[in-house]
């Protein structure tokens, strides 16, 4: 019985040596480094996009915990799993206006699967903030908590 | 000036004390070198860690400067001013941010806000705060490098610190109206402020001063003077950004505690370092004890324990252990065998008598070789003289060594000077006897053809010696016996010759004659002496001889205290052959020797089988003086002692007088060793030779026994009773037995019971008779044999 007992302790013990190993064996998740039919910015594309588009409608596609985090001032919260072309269509009204979507960083999907739907539904001037976030945090720039 | 020698234990020890003593010096030098090390190690980590704390510290008053910023532009109420330029407004705003929680509760020591426009031109400042000058700001770099920068860049904030009126002032320029810059602000405060904190975060004292020296902050437990000595300080100065100094940073440690530590471990090191030197020295103690040392020692104990005059080899050992000292073994070994070999080289070359000069027994033997042969072929003639100083021995003792070797060297002389050069004058000694004793000489006189004129030579070397010798103011007289014989009348060998010499030389002085010439006439003797000589040496192989025993009797109890073994020879031929006429044929021809050992086995196997009978007698054997000059007498009887397991002492040697007078070393040699041995020794025929009881004092005899001749006498004459008597009294003062021969009538046995006379022998009490018949003899004895310890019950 405590023979068997232990042996029952190492299997936990066993999957959790195994843990760093299923990490390394996972390939780091990236976004693409292009997105067809919109242009990639960088965090100095979108200041100087700010600067010269008025009507220029910020997405932030993550979900509002990490935006607790901090956000760029000035963008609208569309989490990627509520945006469709009906929630977009709430922010946007006309598909020619420019709108610019960004999440945490290179490695957050969520702008990548927005842009895709922006794209379906029509949108025809779309920016990419591939660096997200932690761009624009890590060179400096201004950003709001509520 | 001479060095003192020491050993090489000393060597080594001291040798190796000194390497003790460098390492120790060495290791308490590490010691301090490795404090001092660790000292400054301790000094630039705590000045890194200041620097890496500092500058964490600065960071977070950046974060929290910045939040400040943004939360002020972040105010509608702020931001409507600031687009109607309202300074009014702003300022009073401004002002409001120096009574907000950050500065209340002490998280930030603000000195000043300033706000710009969009072009960063100032707008208006804080009146709170510390008061500037007109036209004067604090950090006025701050704004110029936030003008340098262009575009996006205008939207990082920018944070320095810069130098003011010597003191350090934190400044952050942060943008207003977030991505659309409609204008900057600027928040100075002081870092040294948030600075404080590395006191609590580091645990340990701080101070914090301006470059000028001027005290900022100081922790309460900073060291007081008194502690200064015990404390060990790090620095981190702050620059500014353009590289002013702004701020001195100084922690302190105390030494003490560390101090304690190392001087514990400096304790371990060296007393690890101290039972590491000790064990190796013990360890290679040790080793050069085993392997150097002893052996060293040992090689030493070998090559002095070898033979004085180098005839044996050394005893070395084979292998030491030690490399060098096998060699030093071989090189020894390889000394003592060249040493050995010259030994003998010299030996042989030695040919001359050291005291006289004289040549030796050697080169005259090797001349008498040599003129035999050179007669032999010139059918020519010699003459050679033996001859030997008389009374030499008592003129030793009396007048010492040194008279004696005097006198040889004076007869040397006096020989050499009056004979010609063609005659050989030689003193037999050999090369490596003793000096002592050696009083034989002899001469080759060549060309004498007739017995004549040698005994005219004879006759001149007499007269010569006479003449008295001067010693030490003393005129001592020498007489010399001399024995002539002619080559090749007396013989043709030279063996021959230097025996007849030796006869006619004791003829010489058993006469008294001073010299005789071997005599012709008993060649016929001689002759039947060399048929005798056979039939001896047969008879003591074949046990022709045979022992009788004559009793010796206690005369107080009349118990029977030994028995005397006399040898007789009855020849197949002739019948019973007197004793005095074999024993000195066989002294002269060493049938002595064989002659004596078959005596005295037979007398021990006599004694056990009188012991196995029940009397516990002593049996007394004769020797001859021959016999004493054999060194190995002793080996002998203790041989047969050991092969009939007879106790040494009922063994008594029975030795004459002049035997025991002789003046030969060996001989006395060979007395000591027998009386070592536990053997009595009794002088036979007392009175008749030259001694004294004085000089028998010194000799190793424990009984004397009176000659026959004196008991015989007894009766008629009265000068020989009182002869005895006083040799009875005499011989009971020196602790010695006394016997007396010849005892033939009751009325000498009475004589000599009243003496005091000891033990009595004589045909009166029994004549000398064959084993068989003693024991019946001993049987029908009435008073039987001496019980208990033979000699001790008679002396009490």
């Amino acid at each position: 019985m405590i023979a068997q007992r232990r042996f029952l302790l190492f299997v936990p013990l066993g999957l959790l040596l195994l843990l760093p190993a299923l990490g390394w064996a996972d390939p780091e998740i990236k976004s693409p480094e292009a997105i067809p039919g919109t242009t990639k910015v960088d965090a100095e594309g979108v200041i100087d996009l700010v600067n010269r588009i008025n009507n220029l409608k910020i997405v932030d596609a993550r979900i509002s915990a990490d935006r607790k985090q901090g956000y760029i001032e000035g963008s609208v919260s569309l989490p990627d799993i509520e945006t469709d072309c009906t929630s977009l269509g709430k922010i946007i009204t006309d598909k020619n206006i420019p709108l610019l979507f960004y999440c945490n960083g290179v490695k957050c999907g969520r702008s990548v699967k927005s842009v895709h739907v922006a794209l379906q539904c029509g949108y025809t001037n779309v920016y990419w903030f591939r660096g997200g976030f932690e761009e624009w945090k890590n060179k400096g720039y201004p950003f709001v908590k509520d | 000036m001479p060095m003192e020698a020491y050993s090489i234990r000393t060597y080594t020890v001291f040798a190796l004390l000194a390497v003790g003593v460098i390492m120790a010096l060495a290791s308490l030098a590490a010691g301090f070198t490795y404090h001092e090390l660790s000292l400054t190690l301790r000094q630039s980590a705590s000045t890194e860690t200041i620097e890496l704390q500092s500058n964490n510290l600065l960071r977070r008053l950046e974060e929290q400067t910045r939040d400040l910023a943004l939360s002020i532009q972040r105010s509608s109420e702020f931001r409507d001013a600031l687009t109607r330029r309202d300074t009014a407004q702003l300022e009073k705003y401004l002002n409001i941010q120096f009574h907000q929680y950050f500065v209340t509760a002490d998280v930030i020591r603000l000195q000043k806000i300033y706000l710009y426009d969009e072009y960063l031109s100032f707008i208006v400042q804080s009146p709170e705060g510390l008061q500037v000058p007109a036209g004067e700001e604090i950090c006025p770099g701050l704004i110029t490098r936030a003008k340098r920068r262009h575009g996006p860049r205008r939207l990082q904030p920018i944070a320095e610190v810069c130098v003011y009126h010597e003191h350090p002032f934190h400044g952050i320029v942060v943008p207003i109206g977030g991505l659309k810059v409609s204008g900057y602000i600027a928040i100075i405060s002081d870092p040294a402020w948030i600075l404080r904190q590395i006191a609590n975060d580091l645990g340990l004292p701080l101070h914090i001063s301006l470059p000028n020296g001027e005290n900022i902050y100081r922790s309460d437990n900073w060291p007081s003077a008194t502690e200064e000595d015990a404390t060990q300080l790090a620095q981190y100065t702050l620059h500014s950004s353009i590289f002013e100094p702004a701020l001195n940073l100084t922690v302190a440690h105390a030494l003490r505690p560390q101090d304690d530590e190392l001087a514990t471990a400096h304790l371990h090191v060296f007393a690890i370092s101290a039972g590491a030197l000790l064990l190796a020295l013990l360890f290679s103690l040790v080793l050069l004890q085993s392997r150097v040392f002893l052996p060293l020692r040992r090689l030493h104990h070998q090559v002095t324990q070898g033979s004085p005059d180098r005839s044996t080899p050394l005893e070395l050992p084979d292998t030491t252990g030690c490399g060098e000292i096998d060699d030093l073994v071989q090189a020894y070994s390889r000394l003592d065998g060249e040493l050995r070999d010259a030994r003998q080289v010299l030996q042989s070359l030695h040919f001359i008598d050291d005291l006289t000069e004289l040549p030796n027994r050697s080169l005259f033997h090797d001349r008498l070789q040599q003129i035999t042969f050179l007669s032999e072929r010139n059918n020519g003639s010699f003459a050679l003289l033996m001859m030997d100083l008389d009374r030499f021995r008592e003129i030793n003792e009396t007048f010492g060594a040194d008279c004696g070797d005097f006198l040889l060297q004076q007869v040397a002389r006096r020989l050499s000077q009056e004979l010609r050069k063609s005659d050989t004058v030689a003193r037999l000694t050999d090369h490596d006897a003793t000096r002592f004793g050696s009083d034989e000489f002899a001469i080759i006189l060549p060309a004498i053809d007739n017995a004549q004129n040698a005994v005219i030579v004879a006759q001149k070397i007499q007269r010569l010696m006479e003449h008295p010798y001067s010693y030490a103011d003393q005129a001592i007289s020498l007489s010399m016996s001399i024995g002539i014989v002619i080559y090749p009348e007396h013989g043709t060998e030279p063996q021959t010759l230097l025996q007849r010499a030796d006869i006619a030389m004791y003829q010489a002085k058993h006469q008294r004659q001073g010299f005789a010439l071997y005599d012709t006439a008993s060649e016929n003797h001689s002759l039947s002496q060399l048929t005798m000589i056979s039939d001896l040496r047969r008879a003591i192989e074949h046990s022709e001889l045979h022992l009788v025993f004559q009793p010796k009797i206690q005369l107080k109890t009349l118990q029977l205290a030994g028995v005397e073994a006399l040898v007789r020879w009855d020849h197949a031929q002739r019948g019973a052959i007197p004793l005095h006429s074999f024993i000195p044929l066989a002294e002269h021809t060493g049938l002595i020797k064989p002659l004596a050992k078959w005596v005295l086995a037979q007398a021990a196997q006599a004694c056990v089988q009188l012991h196995q009978a029940g009397c516990q007698i002593h049996t007394a054997v004769n020797i001859s003086v021959r016999n004493l000059f054999d060194s190995a007498l002793p080996e002998v009887i203790s041989a047969i002692l050991d092969e009939f397991s007879l106790d040494s002492r009922w063994l008594h040697l029975e030795l004459t007088e002049s035997a025991i007078m002789s003046d030969s070393s060996n001989a006395l040699r060979t007395l000591d060793a027998l009386r070592q041995a536990g053997i009595r020794l009794v002088i036979d025929d007392f009175g008749t030779g030259q001694s004294s009881l004085a000089t028998l004092k010194k000799l190793p005899v424990d009984e004397i026994k009176i000659d026959r001749s004196f008991i015989l006498e007894m009766k008629q004459d009265n000068n020989d009773t009182a002869i005895v008597r006083s040799t009875i009294d005499l011989a009971h003062n020196m602790n010695l037995l006394v016997t007396a021969e010849g005892v033939d009538s009751a009325e000498i046995w009475r004589l000599l019971a009243a003496m005091g006379c000891d033990m009595a022998q004589g045909h009166y009490i029994a004549q000398a008779m064959p084993l068989p018949e003693l024991l019946a003899w001993i049987a029908n004895w009435r008073w039987g044999c001496v019980a208990g310890r033979d000699g001790q019950a008679l002396q009490d």
